[in-house]
């Protein structure tokens, strides 16, 4: 948890690899991820991540499914091993009666859960959240809080949480309160 | 887009839009004007022949007045120049638009008047000797007033008083002499008057009057209206589609903003009006800026030289352009609902389209709105079906995977539309190439493909007195066609428009035709059914002539002869080859047929244009003949091609100019799009080269799917213009594949440096 400009964001792109620390180094399993090469960190970066985003980056000429499925698709997953796996996912997110509307007509909370949806059905190792309720009512931002806990938690999934929303770090088992990382 | 964009692109479409309707609008107004204006309260009688002695003599209440027009040749700098001639009575109505450059309008015995052209050759005072008189120039013609007969002439004109023709002795019998006569005064004696003359009047005799109102001004309007008819449809669907596109933008970001700014407790409607009122804004000063600019270059320029008739027609315009504005404006509305539009994207064309043609024609006394609405409902069910197939294309390909998704994120939503968009613009462009490039070269290239020593001139109104000395000066192998000017009036003794009613609005038998006769058929005639002559006694048709009149072999004709009637069976159809430069009958008898009636005779032969000179030396001394020479017909022909090239060289610019920002415009939105998509399949950690395929793909698709668009309208305008001119568009289709090919290549570069710098 941090203010705006604490650097919390930049840690997360750290961690993805998008950028390289100027000293020490990033372990994943064992594997010296920030010393690897662009190729190698892209096929960890899949292999172990996945992100959700303050402002969804949904595709809106596509419906929910859509959504869900093409990524996966796109990561190499098989066409009707994705399709189970987005239908089985946008039913745990609550969003299965929703599958073939279109983005813009989703509010931002069903939005959010969209996006979870996406993120949790590539079977991420580890999933990170960059602001998930900064874009959020207070109601729908303590219900998408509590469903990415319950969510990590039943999938055994590390989830790395950014916010600056004291609700939404309470519900974290660690909470790391950084003033100025950078 | 930019505003500079938006108001340029709306500019320049708004231009071609208007403009496209302006030109068509104002020529076919000052004709019309100037033909009604000639023709309005008058009585017309027009005949080969003088007022025959048993037709009924009009009432002493009406005027009557005669002209007769003929053409011949006069001697100017040792050469023989061809002019027509108008010769006219002292009580002609004249309707003040006849004007001379000595001030006068009328002619006195033994003065004649010249077009300008003849100017630097006879100047005032000269004088020219025509047929067997010798008449003095008194001036020039500065203003004619009649729009019919010999302005469409391509001879220099000369006019001279009704005595002074006759001095000239150039009326031959059976020559081409036009006489007519007017009668002008109550129209209630007038309309009597006609039905008395309708009762002895012969087929070959035209009676216009008030009373029958389809025969004013629609001389030369026929043709005018043909090509704005091919071209309405294209151009509404392109005006009305790049609105609707425009509608789509706006609606995008009213919901978006709507949605923002319903969170602020501003309503949906308040922040949709405010776009409707700004975009209305918008398109009114774009529309107002180009009528304000238009007016004044009318105003100042008098491009046609008719000012009040042009800003009728004018004002007409602007209502059209200012209703289509408000109309676009507020359909606007539509689109607050979010997924009307789509279904009611064919709908709203059809209401628009119906809604224009009805505001535009719905006082046309040409009945052009049945043929531009079949036109654009033609144009508009190809368009249907291009939409319904795009969007099969898209539910089947969203079910293909992966790839398959991301290509019909290509023609999901207006995509498509965006798309044809460029594809109605090149049509343009394949249209104003049409008029710039092939008009232009057709003449050269007919010229090329002629064979040498191809006949050059023409001699027509051989009197049978000229026919021994004249054939001694001509080249040795050159055939003389005796002519005799008849008319087909019946087929197997039914009338021959009840026995083939399209016939009506066919010139070739609305008046005489120059038929022959010959006892052995000419070398570039071929017979292509039935026999000649072996003996026989009958007509020779052309085949396309005998197919539409519906007459077959075995039929019987009956031509009208200077009030004479005979009956010819049709013994043979022939293939005549047009292009040979000989002179070529739709109707040729056997002589037994035609050889006892009055004759002229005509003939071509080649002859080299550097000793032209030598021949009108010859041809000096048979004064009645009218020699045409076709290198100075094709140059005069030339001369009028250059003029409609500048006029297409500035439409091509303005095409060129919108075509450039559109697809600007286009690329600009499938690069944002692409970007987007970039972003977001990059957040859910999609590998760069994967996007890179993904990417390449779409732009691939996109391109190509404006390819088949293109090719398709462009297939399409072969197919509209091909009434009026026979040509392929082939390269166009060619040149298009390049030109998307090579933005594949520029974006496919863009593209790659984009996924490159991801992450970074």
């Amino acid at each position: 948890m941090g203010p705006s400009g604490s650097g919390k964001t930049t840690f997360l792109q750290l961690l993805l690899g998008f950028k390289v620390p100027l000293s020490g180094e990033i372990l994943i399993d064992g594997c010296a991820f920030s010393t690897l090469n662009d190729d190698l960190r892209e096929k960890m970066r899949l292999q172990y991540f996945a992100i959700i985003y303050q402002d969804m980056r949904l595709i809106p000429s596509w419906n929910v499914f859509e959504n869900v499925w093409l990524p996966l698709t796109l990561q190499g997953v098989k066409r009707s091993q994705a399709q189970e796996r987005a239908e089985h996912w946008l039913v745990r997110v609550g969003m299965d009666q929703y599958a073939n509307r279109h983005i813009h007509a989703l509010s931002g909370g069903q939005q959010q859960r969209v996006s979870i949806a996406r993120a949790l059905a590539k079977e991420p190792k580890i999933l990170l959240a960059d602001e998930p309720t900064g874009n959020l009512d207070k109601g729908n931002t303590e219900r998408i809080a509590k469903l990415l806990g319950e969510l990590c938690k039943d999938t055994k999934t590390t989830l790395i949480c950014v916010t600056h929303d004291p609700f939404v770090g309470q519900q974290g088992d660690t909470i790391n309160s950084v003033d100025h990382w950078l | 887009m930019s505003s500079i964009k938006k108001f340029l692109t709306l500019s320049l479409l708004w231009i071609l839009f208007v403009s496209t309707l302006g030109v068509f609008e104002m020529v076919q107004v000052q004709i019309r004007s100037q033909n009604n204006l000639w023709n309005a309260g008058q009585l017309t009688v027009s005949m080969p022949d003088k007022w025959p002695s048993h037709w009924p003599d009009a009432p002493a209440s009406l005027s009557r007045s005669m002209s007769v027009y003929t053409n011949s040749a006069v001697l100017a700098n040792g050469q023989w120049k061809a002019i027509d001639i108008q010769a006219i009575d002292t009580s002609y109505p004249l309707v003040g638009e006849l004007l001379f450059s000595d001030g006068k309008s009328e002619i006195a015995l033994g003065d004649v008047y010249l077009s300008y052209d003849l100017k630097t050759i006879f100047p005032v005072g000269e004088r020219v000797q025509i047929g067997d008189a010798q008449l003095i120039v008194k001036g020039y013609i500065s203003k004619q007033d009649e729009l019919s007969g010999m302005k469409y002439l391509m001879n220099s004109k000369v006019m001279m008083s009704l005595d002074s023709f006759y001095t000239t002795k150039l009326w031959v019998p059976g020559s081409r002499v036009t006489i007519n006569y007017f009668f002008s005064g109550n129209p209630d004696e007038i309309k009597r008057f006609e039905n008395q003359l309708a009762k002895v009047a012969s087929d070959h005799i035209t009676i216009k009057s008030p009373s029958n109102p389809d025969t004013w001004g629609s001389i030369g309007v026929d043709r005018i209206s043909k090509w704005q008819e091919q071209m309405m449809g294209i151009i509404w669907l392109v005006t009305l589609i790049a609105l609707w596109i425009y509608g789509q933008s706006i609606r995008q970001n009213a919901l978006e903003s709507a949605k923002v700014l319903s969170g602020f407790g501003i309503s949906r409607l308040k922040t949709c009006w405010y776009f409707v009122s700004r975009e209305f804004f918008w398109l009114l000063v774009v529309v107002i800026s180009w009528l304000l600019v238009s007016n004044f270059v009318i105003d100042h320029l008098s491009l046609f030289g008719v000012e009040v008739e042009i800003k009728q027609g004018f004002l007409e315009l602007a209502m059209i352009a200012l209703s289509l504005t408000t109309i676009g404006a507020l359909s606007l509305f539509w689109v607050l609902s979010e997924h009307l539009i789509y279904r009611s994207f064919l709908g709203t064309i059809g209401i628009l389209i119906s809604l224009y043609a009805f505001l535009h024609y719905a006082d046309d006394p040409f009945n052009a709105l049945e043929q531009v609405v079949k036109q654009t409902v033609i144009i508009a069910l190809v368009l249907a079906g291009v939409y319904l197939l795009l969007n099969v294309i898209v539910a089947r390909m969203s079910r293909m995977g992966a790839y398959g998704l991301v290509v019909a994120n290509n023609i999901r939503f207006s995509q498509h539309f965006y798309t044809l968009l460029v594809a109605l613009m090149v049509t343009f462009i394949s249209s104003y190439i049409l008029i710039n490039h092939s008009l232009g070269s057709l003449i050269n290239r007919w010229e090329v493909q002629v064979p040498d020593k191809t006949p050059n001139i023409f001699l027509i109104n051989i009197t049978k007195e000229d026919l021994p000395n004249l054939s001694a000066k001509l080249p040795s192998d050159t055939h003389v066609y005796p002519v005799v000017r008849a008319r087909i009036t019946q087929v197997n003794n039914k009338d021959v428009f009840q026995h083939q009613p399209s016939l009506q609005y066919d010139p070739s038998f609305n008046r005489e035709l120059n038929m022959t006769y010959q006892d052995s058929l000419p070398r570039h005639n071929n017979v292509s059914e039935g026999k000649w002559r072996l003996g026989l006694s009958g007509a020779s048709l052309e085949e396309g002539f005998a197919k539409r009149a519906n007459i077959k072999l075995g039929d019987v004709i009956t031509v009208s002869i200077f009030g004479q009637l005979i009956q010819v069976e049709v013994i043979a159809m022939r293939q005549v080859k047009w292009q040979s430069m000989q002179p070529n009958f739709f109707v040729i008898t056997t002589p037994d047929v035609l050889s006892s009636y009055p004759a002229t005779w005509m003939t071509s032969f080649y002859w080299p244009s550097s000793q032209i000179n030598s021949l009108y030396d010859q041809l000096a001394l048979f004064p009645s003949i009218t020699v045409y020479s076709i290198d100075q017909i094709v140059q005069q022909v030339k001369g009028w091609l250059e003029t409609l090239k500048q006029l297409a060289n500035i439409y091509s610019l303005i095409s060129f100019g919108l075509v450039a920002l559109i697809i600007s415009n286009l690329l600009s939105a499938h690069i944002e799009r692409l970007g987007v998509f970039r972003k977001v399949v990059f957040s859910a950690l999609v590998p760069r080269h994967v996007i890179l395929k993904t990417e390449l793909i779409q732009t691939f698709v996109y391109m190509m799917l404006g390819y088949f668009l293109t090719a398709l309208c462009v297939l399409g305008v072969e197919w509209l213009v091909s009434g009026i001119v026979s040509m392929s568009f082939a390269n166009i289709v060619l040149y298009s594949l390049i030109f998307y090919l090579l933005f594949i290549v520029l974006l496919s570069g863009y593209i790659y440096r984009g996924v490159r710098r991801l992450g970074a």
